[in-house]
């Protein structure tokens, strides 16, 4: 009964990867046209500016509370923006997931890839943890402007990561390497 | 032995897709993309031919016929490995970290394999081949199984996407694989009394694997499009030690001011 549990397994894991990578071939079409520097991750950057609405319109219907202690919930007006901010900021995270990624696994030496991949793997579970507790506290409490700023530290250090790896490549004359890896992530 | 009228045009169906899939790999050309999975496909309808001289010659239940039948399975047997191995090769070369290990790692799970098939057999004395055969078909169907869902699941995280032909080819050997182990089990623990539905449950498996393969090679082969452009292995051994140890640099550096807090 082991051996037909597992094969069930593999069977939904092989299902899965097959969607995903037609997923990638889609997303390889698609951005074939797109400016090379929406390629990159680039919404955790307005951070600030969500930051400031959001503030702007508690302070008009809660002046009140410390701005700290502010919950957003389903339920409030200027949860949409929360939500448009989160989504972008997951793009972000797998757009800079996916060329790290890519970068790497073009490594000569098994052990440098591996210590690379251990470095994404640290951001991956960071940021999988935030999902995580910010889906528990969507249900609960809601999310506070400190869980915002958070997942926007993790997003902007895989970022940087990314943009400095692009950066030293490019910079040592493999421009074409860079637009391959933008181009196929 | 006596077949019913289905399982006669069951074995016929399958033996015209051997055929069909052998003209259709010839026709495309695919040999010269995937010598490897061509030699297995040339060997299926080599099998089918063999087989079915020997029985017509020296009859079903005869010495020849035990023989012919039990080395022609682990001639197919070791081609399906050496197909499988090649899928992994025509996907992981342009990575030069990962296939040298994957290599090894291909190695080892074949030499498990056949060691536990070999010790199967040297167990049983009654007819040793046969249970060599059965041993490493068991053991290498679940190895090329986790092998191959390994394979497409590589290919999501580093973007590395099979091509159709490729991956319909993995479809086709992954169901089959699992179908084997399955059948195995239920083979082993309920239905040695029901052996010719066994059979040809079997067979339906491998057509459905046939028809996998095959529905690529309709239209003629895409090119092969080129893979991202390489960069020098010193350059990338230089810029990409520089990146870790800054990443690490930083992250002690955080770390630090974490601390100072």
């Amino acid at each position: 009964m082991v051996s037909i549990g597992l094969v069930i397994l593999l069977a939904l894991s092989l299902v899965l990867f097959l969607r995903q990578q037609k997923d990638i071939e889609r997303r390889i079409a698609s951005q074939r046209d797109v400016p090379r520097e929406n390629l990159l991750p680039r919404n955790y950057k307005s951070f600030t500016d969500v930051e400031k609405t959001l503030w702007a319109a508690v302070q008009q219907q809660k002046p009140s509370t410390a701005w700290e202690d502010v919950r957003f919930t389903g339920q409030e007006p200027e949860f949409q923006i929360v939500q448009d901010y989160v989504r972008g900021v997951r793009e972000d995270f797998r757009r800079g997931h996916r060329i790290f990624g890519q970068v790497i696994i073009h490594s000569p030496e098994m052990r440098l890839f591996a210590q690379l991949e251990w470095q994404r793997v640290k951001i991956e579970l960071a940021y999988y943890k935030w999902c995580a507790l910010a889906c528990i506290r969507l249900r609960t409490v809601g999310i506070s402007i400190h869980d915002l700023r958070q997942v926007t530290d993790i997003v902007a250090t895989l970022s940087y990561r990314v943009r400095s790896m692009l950066d030293r490549l490019e910079n040592s004359g493999n421009v074409k390497f860079v637009d391959s890896i933008l181009r196929q992530s | 032995m006596h077949l019913t009228l289905s399982e006669n045009l069951l074995w016929w169906l399958g033996i015209g897709l051997k055929f069909l899939l052998c003209a259709l790999v010839f026709y495309r050309r695919l040999y010269r993309r995937l010598p490897f999975f061509s030699l297995y496909v040339v060997l299926l309808v080599v099998e089918v031919n063999v087989v079915w001289w020997v029985y017509r010659e020296w009859g079903y239940g005869s010495f020849p016929a035990w023989y012919t039948y039990w080395w022609a399975s682990a001639v197919v047997l070791f081609a399906r490995a050496l197909a499988v191995a090649e899928l992994c090769w025509t996907s992981l070369k342009t990575y030069p970290a990962i296939w040298p290990w994957v290599r090894s790692l291909l190695s080892l799970i074949a030499l498990v394999a056949l060691s536990y098939a070999a010790v199967t057999a040297f167990r049983n004395s009654s007819s040793p081949l046969a249970t060599f055969v059965l041993a490493s078909e068991r053991a290498l169907e679940t190895a090329f199984a986790f092998v191959l869902v390994a394979l497409v699941g590589f290919g999501a995280r580093y973007m590395a996407v099979l091509d159709p032909v490729e991956r319909n080819i993995v479809i086709g050997l992954g169901f089959y694989s699992g179908f084997q182990v399955i059948n195995n089990t239920f083979m082993q623990e309920w239905m040695s009394r029901y052996f010719h539905w066994w059979v040809s449950i079997r067979v339906v498996a491998f057509d459905i694997a046939m028809l996998a393969w095959i529905a690529p090679l309709r239209k003629p082969l895409p090119r092969v499009e080129p893979g991202p452009t390489l960069i020098d292995e010193s350059v990338a051994v230089r810029l990409l030690r520089e990146l870790l140890a800054h990443m690490r640099e930083i992250t002690e550096e955080m770390k630090r001011i974490a601390r100072s807090k």
